[in-house]
């Protein structure tokens, strides 16, 4: 078992001209959650898609759970995005997303992102469909779904990315909730730019320039 | 139909486009009574061996040609233009009340319905507008078809009736098995694409949450799910007008045979001329080709109404939905 679940040596990433990341270093302990604050456009996302193996680096070596090539890279992470990211199908399709998961395991998904007592009360239960980038959900049942599928893929690492910053108040708070069971005992790479929102368990970066700095 | 005038009157084009129908709608009878007339007139100069006469006919005959397709052409450089500005006209309609709706109504339809709308429903209107075997034939078929069975009936009753008597079971036929069938077979196949379209955009918006949960597979199984729907619905909709083929092709050749076989029958008899019986059988082919055009047109028309409806429906989408 490798000692550490995510390991970044020397990154480098540019937009064609524009250098987002530059020498960029990280390790991340198994089980250890990290915070990355910094403003927008500093390069957080980039950094979580680089970690989540949808992009490659320029230069350096990306190592998450010790696997290196991207697509082996995205089995070993489930990622919750800012922005809505439902597909135009049932709630069923998209906590799934396909695979074979048995109704016990949906539902414990759905637990443990506080939304089975809502799905439940639906007509169609579980294959209510959830319209054309989830129109037919609130902002905040969006954003359940996505953890539910999260807890249901059950990948070692977990990447957030503003998951409540579109989100009011007291929406955001219960989503923190229930993504707080989603990453217990996992590695966490959180990006956000309200530290708030981030635990005391927290290790905290600062991002700036493309580069981080201890917090 | 009703549809489609509905939206001609909602352009404000539909006296225009009514006048421009019914300039197109003679050149197919015209036509058809001039071949009939210079088969009739050949034959019977070839009878009676009168070879100015002949030399005659042809030269009329080649010139009232002439005035005839440039007469067409005309005509039909106009019908395009006006077709080319409608279309333009109904794509940028469509695209103002669109952007004019609130964002919750846009949102009450998948975007693949309002893509289906702005470019395969406006096209379907054009077609039927403008396109073969649409409304201007159908126009021309008529016209084709009453004046070519007036004619025919003053030639000659007797054959007109045993054409007649093959021409009717065929248009029962086909109502029966392809016209009434059609719209709703449409109907399926729009709907497929539709959500061919829908499945297909989140392989694009939504492509980080796609490789990252592995559902590709899952996205292109629903596409592949609706697409066999839609293959399966044309695969239908080729067989009912391929029946209908095969139908008007059976109900052709026996009312050809049965037509020879009473001219044969006639000219023996000494109350018919071989070349009466020429014009007869040209004339024929126009009371033949009208209602199978007729049918033609009508099963497309059919078809078509379905996206004029849509189209309808979208310009029409109430503020408050």
């Amino acid at each position: 078992m490798c000692r550490y679940a995510i390991e970044l040596s020397h990154i480098s990433f540019s937009y064609e001209q524009n250098k987002i990341l530059e020498d960029l270093s990280l390790k991340v302990r198994q089980g250890e959650h990290v915070g990355i604050l910094g403003d927008s456009g500093c390069g957080k996302s980039t950094l979580l898609k680089l970690l989540a193996g949808l992009y490659e680096a320029d230069g350096g070596t990306v190592l998450i759970a010790g696997k290196k090539e991207p697509r082996r890279i995205r089995e070993q992470v489930a990622l919750v995005m800012q922005q809505n990211s439902l597909f135009p199908l049932s709630v069923r399709d998209n906590i799934s997303c396909g695979h074979t998961i048995s109704e016990k395991q949906l539902w414990e998904a759905c637990e443990g992102a506080s939304i089975a007592g809502w799905i439940a009360s639906l007509p169609d239960g579980l294959d209510t469909c959830v319209g054309e980038r989830g129109n037919q959900v609130s902002g905040g049942q969006a954003q359940r779904i996505q953890i539910a599928r999260a807890i249901c893929k059950d990948a070692p690492v977990i990447l957030l990315d503003e998951p409540v910053s579109a989100l009011d108040q007291e929406t955001g708070q219960s989503v923190l909730r229930a993504l707080h069971k989603l990453t217990a005992g996992k590695t966490v790479v959180h990006v956000t730019h309200h530290p708030e929102t981030l635990g005391d368990m927290y290790t905290l970066y600062h991002m700036e320039g493309g580069r981080l700095t201890r917090a | 139909m009703h549809e489609f005038l509905k939206l001609i009157r909602r352009l404000k084009v539909g006296r225009r486009y009514m006048t421009l129908l019914l300039l197109r709608s003679p050149f197919d009878v015209v036509w058809t009574y001039m071949q009939a007339s210079l088969l009739r007139s050949v034959f019977s100069c070839l009878e009676t061996g009168s070879a100015g006469r002949l030399a005659a006919i042809c030269a009329g005959w080649g010139l009232l040609c002439a005035m005839l397709f440039l007469y067409n052409g005309t005509v039909w450089s106009v019908y395009a233009a006006f077709s080319a500005k409608t279309e333009a006209r109904l794509q940028t309609d469509m695209t103002n009340k669109i952007l004019s709706l609130p964002y919750r109504t846009v949102q009450g339809r998948y975007s693949g319905e309002w893509l289906t709308m702005r470019n395969n429903d406006i096209q379907a209107v054009i077609t039927m507008m403008n396109g073969p075997l649409n409304i201007p034939h159908w126009v021309t078929a008529l016209l084709n078809t009453v004046l070519s069975s007036a004619l025919m009936l003053r030639c000659s009753p007797v054959l007109f009736f045993v054409t007649l008597a093959f021409i009717l079971p065929y248009l029962l036929v086909s109502h029966g098995m392809v016209l009434r069938r059609l719209p709703l077979l449409k109907e399926e196949s729009r709907s497929a694409m539709t959500h061919i379209t829908t499945y297909i955009e989140p392989l694009v918006t939504e492509a980080e949450a796609i490789a990252v949960y592995d559902a590709g597979d899952m996205m292109l199984r629903k596409c592949e799910q609706e697409s066999r729907r839609l293959l399966r619905t044309n695969m239908k909709m080729h067989l009912r007008r391929g029946l209908g083929d095969a139908v008007s092709r059976l109900f052709g050749i026996g009312g050809y045979l049965a037509v020879l076989f009473t001219g044969f029958t006639m000219i023996s008899g000494g109350t018919m001329t071989f070349s009466e019986l020429v014009y007869c059988l040209q004339m024929r082919g126009a009371v033949l080709s009208g209602p199978l055009m007729l049918i033609t047109c009508m099963s497309n028309i059919k078809v078509h109404a379905v996206c004029a409806k849509k189209v309808n429906e979208a310009l029409e989408e109430s503020f408050e939905a």
